[in-house]
């Protein structure tokens, strides 16, 4: 066997192992033992496992779940997440939703003109509990 | 003559040692093809990338330091999202892009407007989105869920400064629905049109906007543009673009089956 061989096979070997580990990682982290926290006041009925879906569906493959909570309502997103939406006093909000963060590749497509797409490796979802349905996504 | 059959000699072992390495660079040459082709494969489906079409819109520059909001009102015209359903979800959208702390409205900017499509759903919802590039790095687009559009009705579409001075607010016929507490004033620009998600044939019945006004910061009054500019349009959309009454009001379309020509 060449050093040329050696070096190329050593190299899959390490190839192939990376993306076994990065594999086990993701279904460690996507299958079971969500992590889930449940706010005072928030009395979600929709299994977590069903709202991770959502969220893992929308980012395609390799995506993973890295929190999920679950409030009382969509009223201020922006207590949880610093760039999130807050409705304005006197706007009926819905709950409660969860908000999911996680990482994969999300996109951000409603730009304005002349602006590229926005990509980021991590980012959260708000879902709705009653109706499964995402009412809003940010990032990073 | 032992010279000649020396050279004989060697030129036959390097093609023995030749042939006998053959099975190995073979060997070589597949298992480096199949490295390179699972690499290719792995980059291919961590790299999403989906194009975006951003045409047909307008342009307005409001002075530097007097606005601190910008609005529109037109007609909810039928339009059509095709690949809605397609991962990661296609859209068709009307909005207004209004720029904040002091930014082109491409940089940072709270859009409100109403959509055909919505993250893998063919609804049709009003929405707001904020972005911010000039500093924080910062995207979230939320649903408007306390009221619905319908088609053939005529809304105001805004995005303001609110009152205690911080947030600007996502408005709907002057009612403030969402609040982006990280954007500022003034505003400098912004833009009204349409977006839509590349691919299929995606249709904007002609759309008429009858109103395009900024707000000067000074009074909190609402001024109408004196300037603007039309967008780009995408070659190949079958999209169009007119003034009707310049710069004041103007109708955009996307393979509409309206009559183009009519103002109303």
């Amino acid at each position: 066997m060449t050093i040329r061989m050696k070096l190329c096979l050593t190299t899959a070997a390490v190839l192939v192992a990376g993306a076994a580990g990065a594999l086990a990682i993701e279904r460690a982290t996507s299958s079971s033992g969500l992590p889930v926290t449940v706010t005072p006041g928030a009395q979600p009925a929709r299994d977590p496992e069903l709202v991770a879906r959502t969220v893992l569906d929308r980012l395609g493959p390799g995506a993973t779940i890295e929190k999920m909570t679950a409030i009382p309502s969509n009223a201020d997103i922006s207590a949880y997440e610093p760039n999130g939406s807050k409705l304005v006093p006197g706007v009926e909000p819905l709950g409660p939703v969860w908000i999911v963060r996680a990482r994969g590749a999300f996109v951000g497509r409603r730009v304005p003109p002349g602006t590229p797409e926005v990509h980021h490796k991590s980012g959260y979802y708000v879902v709705e509990d009653a109706s499964g349905e995402i009412l809003e996504v940010g990032m990073p | 003559v032992p010279d000649v059959r020396r050279v004989f000699v060697r030129q036959a072992r390097n093609t023995e040692r030749l042939e006998k390495r053959r099975p190995q660079l073979k060997q070589f040459v597949i298992l480096c093809a199949t490295v390179l082709a699972g690499l290719v494969i792995s980059v291919s489906h961590s790299a999403v990338a989906y194009a975006t079409c951003t045409k047909h819109s307008r342009y307005e520059t409001a002075p530097a330091t007097s606005s601190d909001g910008g609005r529109g009102t037109w007609y909810l015209r039928a339009m059509t999202a095709p690949d809605a359903f397609t991962p990661p979800g296609g859209y068709t959208e009307q909005a207004i892009w209004v720029g904040t702390d002091n930014h082109a409205s491409n940089q940072d900017w709270v859009e409100v407007g109403a959509t055909q499509g919505w993250h893998g759903q063919n609804i049709y919802t009003y929405f707001t989105v904020e972005g911010l590039f000039g500093g924080i790095d910062s995207y979230t687009e939320t649903r408007i869920t306390a009221i619905t559009p319908t088609y053939g009705t005529t809304h105001r579409f805004s995005g303001f400064r609110n009152a205690n001075g911080t947030d600007y607010w996502a408005a709907i016929d002057g009612t403030g629905y969402v609040s982006w507490t990280n954007h500022h004033a003034p505003t400098n620009s912004w833009t009204m049109g349409y977006e839509t998600t590349c691919g299929e044939s995606a249709q904007v019945n002609r759309t008429n906007a009858i109103e395009n006004q900024y707000r000067i910061q000074a009074t909190s009054t609402w001024t109408n543009a004196s300037s603007s500019t039309v967008g780009s349009v995408a070659p190949g959309l079958g999209g169009g673009f007119a003034w009707c009454s310049y710069p004041l009001t103007f109708r955009y379309f996307l393979r509409s089956d309206l009559d183009q020509t009519i103002c109303v």
